[in-house]
């Protein structure tokens, strides 16, 4: 009898079962044409411009985008920037960007803030790939503990007046031989499970001008 | 056979079964609620009440297996119980009027939660200010879309699922599809149902990437796929690598994401216009709404908001339907089986989010609860009357005792006492 019981029950949880399932299904229809969407900006560090950019009647490489991508207002941590340090249009596939500019020759840095999941490939793949972006030579690992600066900084006041300290690594590049010449200041840390980048790049003489700004701004950042 | 009978009604009828499942709706509950600290509002409500079976995979496996029953399981069968017990447990009694019309008030709200979690749609209509817009795009279903752009007026569309796109099978190990208003077969190498958009140059050595496409986007661009989010304010963003085959061999591979940067790509095949896109999927109507006006108002000399609100013009060209509509807080639109309600607005950018919701059966709760307001009244009414009956004549009673004994004792005791009337 049990059996019998076992059966009706496992045969209406099955009849249940099986008509709760809806198929996906490849459909079709025909739609009156839409009005063309605003198209993206597509600046990206480096000039390079996305595969699709300029394609169409309607291609636009000033036009801001629709919708931000990856912006700052969602991301897992927050910082202060200073006011002198302009912030970039929103551009997709980075959390938030700055343009920095000096005043008596107009040279300019880029701040870009990235983050990616995991520790993304380790510390002489990134700085490796940072000298090849400025046009310099890889270095091999022995070399690796002179360039990178490991840093403790203590984030902002917190409600309770505590401050949680933050470990950053911090690598600093110039090629003075490129034309015009390039330096880059990057810092990066982990949180979340992501590794956070903060790469400054730019003229020389304006980078090393802002270290003690970054290093400032460094110390704003602290989860959202 | 007859026997079989009798051993499924005594187990749907079973009171038993009643509280087993109760208790069962405990523990699910209780382990949905820890669960969502992890999976969020929607990754709970898919997992654990929108399933037959709560599903875990096997450690170290893709293989997942029932670990307990679902909202569906556990909610059937307690609907399944609670009307075989009405057909073979209850008989009608006026007496028993209001518990039978409180209880069809529960069967009614079981179901109405059934077919909601069944049919109710949930979309997102984004309209910037001057825009007209006829479709609304889902919260989380995404949708690859082949578009033939090669008439002026209109475009053929031939719609994937992401449901399909995920789908494991063909001699790619991904769906393939033959369409018959497509020129080419679409095959899917690969889909991720989350993952970031970056340019080749940015992205990380050893990063999990994927590798350049033949065509589009991709030639530049490639995607790193993340781990799926369940927070009830983000969006996972699907990309997927396609390959279209034409008779005479492979037009290339794409890279599609849904990702709003990335815009549909265009190509040209057999003298026709294409555009391959991923992107949320759409609900088109056969009407339209433009914003005419979005106004954010908060209380003087604060931050405060006071009013949120999208005045609309509603057209539909067949229904002849031209007016004026003013969307806000509690005062939404319902046109067409849809119900428009004001989601979420950014005043400084000009744009206002409706929330679009279908829910054919929205007034089966309304309809419930008045059937066990109904009931419980009538019940608790019976209850009450019988009691003021009893009372009453049990009042009448004691008087006209009081009455006998008064009279009795104004005249000679009698050579016998009468014996008082009993009441109950």
């Amino acid at each position: 009898m049990r059996f019998v019981r076992a059966s009706l029950f496992a045969s209406t949880g099955l009849l249940l079962f099986f008509s709760g399932c809806r198929e996906a299904k490849v459909q079709s229809y025909r739609v009156p044409k839409e009005a063309p969407l605003p198209p993206l900006s597509f600046e990206m560090p480096g000039g390079m411009a996305a595969a699709n950019a300029g394609a169409g009647p309607n291609a636009n490489p000033t036009a801001q985008p629709a919708i931000p991508a990856a912006s700052a207002a969602d991301a897992a941590l927050r910082w202060t920037a200073p006011e002198s340090w302009a912030p970039l249009p929103p551009v997709a596939m980075r959390v938030a960007g700055y343009r920095l500019t000096r005043a008596d020759d107009s040279s300019t840095a880029e701040l870009t803030i990235t983050a990616f999941p995991g520790d993304v490939g380790g510390d002489l793949a990134n700085i490796n790939r940072w000298r090849g972006q400025i046009g310099l030579n890889p270095i091999s690992a022995d070399t690796l503990a002179t360039e990178l600066q490991r840093l403790r900084i203590d984030g902002p006041e917190g409600q309770e007046g505590e401050r949680k300290p933050r470990d950053f690594k911090l690598v600093e590049m110039t090629n003075a031989q490129s034309s015009p010449a390039q330096a880059t200041l990057a810092a990066y840390t982990e949180h979340d499970g992501h590794t956070w980048f903060f790469k400054l790049t730019g003229a020389p003489a304006l980078i090393s001008a802002e270290k003690p700004a970054f290093l400032e701004f460094l110390k704003t950042i602290q989860p959202r | 056979m007859r026997e079989n009978w009798d051993e499924f009604i005594k187990f749907f009828t079973s009171l038993k079964l009643t509280v087993v499942l109760l208790a069962l709706s405990i523990v699910l509950i209780f382990w949905a609620t820890l669960a969502q600290v992890e999976l969020g509002i929607w990754g709970v409500q898919e997992q654990f009440f929108k399933t037959f079976f709560v599903l875990k995979k096997i450690p170290g496996t893709e293989i997942p297996v029932p670990v307990f029953p679902g909202g569906y399981f556990i909610g059937g069968l307690l609907l399944l119980n609670l009307i075989f017990s009405h057909l073979y447990r209850f008989r009608f009694t006026w007496g028993k009027s209001g518990i039978q019309l409180t209880h069809s008030g529960l069967i009614l709200l079981l179901l109405g939660e059934l077919f909601t979690g069944l049919w109710q749609q949930d979309y997102q209509l984004r309209l910037d200010e001057g825009v007209e817009k006829n479709y609304s795009e889902s919260f989380r279903d995404q949708e690859l879309a082949i578009i033939d752009t090669t008439h002026p007026d209109y475009d053929d569309v031939v719609i994937l699922p992401d449901r399909l796109l995920a789908k494991r099978g063909g001699k790619s190990g991904r769906a393939e599809v033959q369409h018959p208003k497509l020129p080419f077969r679409l095959v899917v190498r690969d889909y991720y149902p989350n993952a970031i958009p970056q340019t080749r140059d940015q992205v990380p050595p050893n990063a999990p990437s994927v590798p350049p496409t033949t065509m589009g986007f991709g030639r530049d661009f490639t995607v790193i796929p993340l781990p799926l989010s369940y927070r009830q304010d983000q969006s996972n963003l699907s990309a997927a690598v396609v390959e279209l085959i034409g008779p005479d061999g492979s037009l290339g591979t794409w890279l599609l994401s849904a990702h709003p940067f990335v815009r549909p790509q265009p190509f040209e095949y057999a003298g026709r216009s294409f555009e391959l896109s991923l992107r949320f999927a759409r609900n088109y109507k056969p009407f339209s709404l433009k914003l005419l006006e979005l106004r954010h108002d908060v209380y003087p000399g604060t931050e405060i908001p006071k009013n949120f609100s999208s005045r609309v013009r509603l057209s539909e060209a067949g229904a002849q339907a031209d007016r004026e509509v003013l969307i806000y807080m509690n005062n939404p639109l319902r046109y067409g089986g849809l119900t428009f309600y004001q989601y979420q607005m950014d005043s400084a950018s000009g744009y206002s989010v409706l929330q679009v919701v279908k829910n054919p059966s929205w007034m089966l709760p309304y309809v419930s609860c008045i059937l066990m307001m109904a009931g419980l009244l009538i019940q608790f009414g019976i209850s009450l009357f019988g009691f003021t009956k009893k009372r009453s004549l049990t009042a009448a009673t004691a008087t006209a005792t009081a009455a006998v004994a008064t009279s009795a004792s104004a005249q000679p005791p009698p050579a016998k006492t009468a014996k008082p009337r009993r009441t109950r």
